[in-house]
């Protein structure tokens, strides 16, 4: 059953990269957001 | 934005009158430049000709390919005549001065569906027969149930088709969009009638092909129900 | 013009930190739980390591139904009460959802090909979790073609009560198909009862990664506030120009 190690490995790499990239993504897009409106919490000299 | 009044249960006979004048209205329009209609015939007599070169004849019987073939072709020469259900209210905002008469909006969706499923129906009787003369077919016998199933998947299709052709047109990505909306709930229909067909071709008893039939006519009824029901959300007012 | 549109939801949006309490104990209990699966529970004797798999795939699954109920009960309810919030709920548990599908549908052929000797199968939960995917993929492609807030969430609604009603059919489909068209024999690795140390890690494992479901729906919830505030004060700052 040695060849089964090797879809163990692949299936806990693939589904942990698909976790951590959605939450990357979740954590960028936010920042951008905020950022936008920090921009324009200053423009309006507040 | 306050939701919309639920609409009183519509009289029957009155809603099927005012279904029928925008049928017809959108069959005329249809009728004058018949461009869409020929466009999905030669669609679906060009698709039963690339499936037929695409399979390998030695190793599949052309007929046990028929009814897959067909139902495939039935989607897509569909969705065809779909995108031009409401694309054809999108000139001069003909959408506003349809909103404006004093018709339910049940019949808007209705009268749509209507014109929709004749036109697929006329598609399918030219279909059937170039798929029988293709694929050898003999249809004697079974062309009178083969015509049920067809109209019942037709009324599928359409139902939902015709509230995401609404929808999609309202949107920027319309062509993309009415597709890849409608294809997931097509497939019930598809298989069902294809399964259905596979066995009537085969001369299976038809108490084989009944669940199948159960599932197409209960999507049938659900989903014209949701989406007469549905469509008024659909519409800006 | 003065007033300002209030955006349910919106005080805090601002204020909020990008990653909350939420998140890091969700990350924390799915790292918990990788180390528990990986390293503290034993291999099932007959499948081998890829058994093991088991354990991501089916919470996945179970948060991909779930998030997916979330979307068709917040449909009807934004129907009903036009409340911008149950829409944004919405988006979140679709984007949410999708990423459980995804995960579901790329480590189900990843345990498949060892278990049972093939890549893809057309069983019942796989395939059901496919057209879970597409649904989810058109409801946020929709999503994404209509700018207008009022009318994406209208007819987003429409879409997700439409998808839930779709289910059962497919249901019925493939369990008719299946049953008339057999499939190779599978030994069936998720039915024997499990002993109690795998069960308690499967139970650990529902637990982590529904916790994570939450938080990051509440995260993506949270940049749905924060776009609308944008919107509103962008278009509101341009009216002043």
């Amino acid at each position: 059953m040695a060849d089964t190690t090797a879809y163990y490995h692949a299936a806990y790499l693939v589904a942990g990269a698909l976790y951590v990239l959605y939450a990357v993504s979740l954590v960028t897009r936010r920042r951008k957001v905020l950022a936008r409106l920090a921009a324009l919490d200053g423009a309006d000299g507040r | 934005m306050a939701a919309p009044a639920m609409p009183t249960a519509p009289e029957l006979p009155e809603l099927l009158r005012a279904a029928w004048l925008i049928a017809r209205k959108d069959l005329a329009i249809e009728f004058r430049t018949r461009t869409a209609f020929f466009s999905a015939v030669v669609f679906a007599l060009l698709g039963l000709t690339i499936f037929y070169f695409a399979w390998d004849a030695t190793a599949v019987a052309a007929i046990d390919l028929a009814p897959g073939v067909l139902w495939v072709i039935f989607t897509f020469s569909g969705l065809l005549g779909l995108q031009r259900s409401f694309g054809v209210e999108q000139a001069d905002r003909a959408m506003d001065a349809l909103l404006a008469a004093p018709v339910d909006r049940e019949a808007i969706y209705l009268g749509k569906a209507i014109a929709n499923f004749l036109f697929v129906a006329g598609v399918q009787a030219i279909s059937i027969p170039a798929l029988a003369l293709f694929y050898n077919v003999p249809l004697a016998g079974v062309w009178l149930p083969l015509a049920g199933i067809a109209l019942l998947a037709a009324i599928g299709l359409v139902a939902v088709g015709t509230l995401f052709s609404a929808m999609a047109v309202n949107t920027r990505l319309a062509e993309l969009l009415l597709p890849m909306l409608s294809l997931p709930f097509f497939i019930p229909v598809v298989t069902a009638a294809a399964q259905t067909t596979a066995r009537l071709l085969a001369g299976r008893p038809a108490a084989e092909a009944w669940p199948w039939l159960r599932i197409l006519l209960g999507f049938d009824l659900v989903f014209v129900v949701a989406c007469a029901i549905a469509f008024p959300y659909t519409l800006d007012e | 013009m003065t007033e300002r549109l209030s955006i349910a939801g919106a005080p805090s949006a601002t204020r909020a930190p990008i990653v909350d309490g939420w998140l890091a104990a969700a990350a924390l209990a799915v790292a918990a739980a990788y180390v528990r699966i990986i390293w503290f529970t034993p291999p099932e004797a007959t499948q081998g390591l890829a058994q093991k798999i088991y354990y991501l795939h089916l919470p996945a699954a179970l948060n991909a139904y779930i998030a997916f109920a979330v979307v068709a009960v917040t449909s009807i309810v934004y129907l009903w009460l036009r409340d911008p919030r149950a829409d944004r709920v919405a988006e979140a548990s679709a984007e949410v959802g999708l990423l459980f599908t995804t995960v579901v549908l790329t480590t189900g052929p990843i345990w498949g090909k060892p278990i049972w000797g093939t890549w893809w199968t057309w069983d019942a939960r796989l395939t059901l979790t496919l057209f879970l995917w597409f649904i989810y993929a058109g409801y946020l492609v929709l999503r994404g073609a209509i700018p207008e807030p009022e009318m994406r969430a209208r007819y987003s609604a429409v879409l997700g009560i439409l998808g839930a009603l779709l289910i059962p059919f497919i249901h019925m489909s493939v369990y008719l198909f299946r049953t008339l068209h057999p499939m190779p024999i599978v030994l069936k690795p998720d039915r024997p009862s499990l002993p109690p140390e795998m069960l308690q890690t499967l139970l650990f494992s529902f637990a982590a990664f529904f916790l994570a479901y939450l938080a990051l729906v509440r995260a993506r919830y949270r940049l749905a506030v924060e776009r609308a505030l944008l919107a509103e004060r962008e278009s509101h700052s341009e009216g002043e120009r």
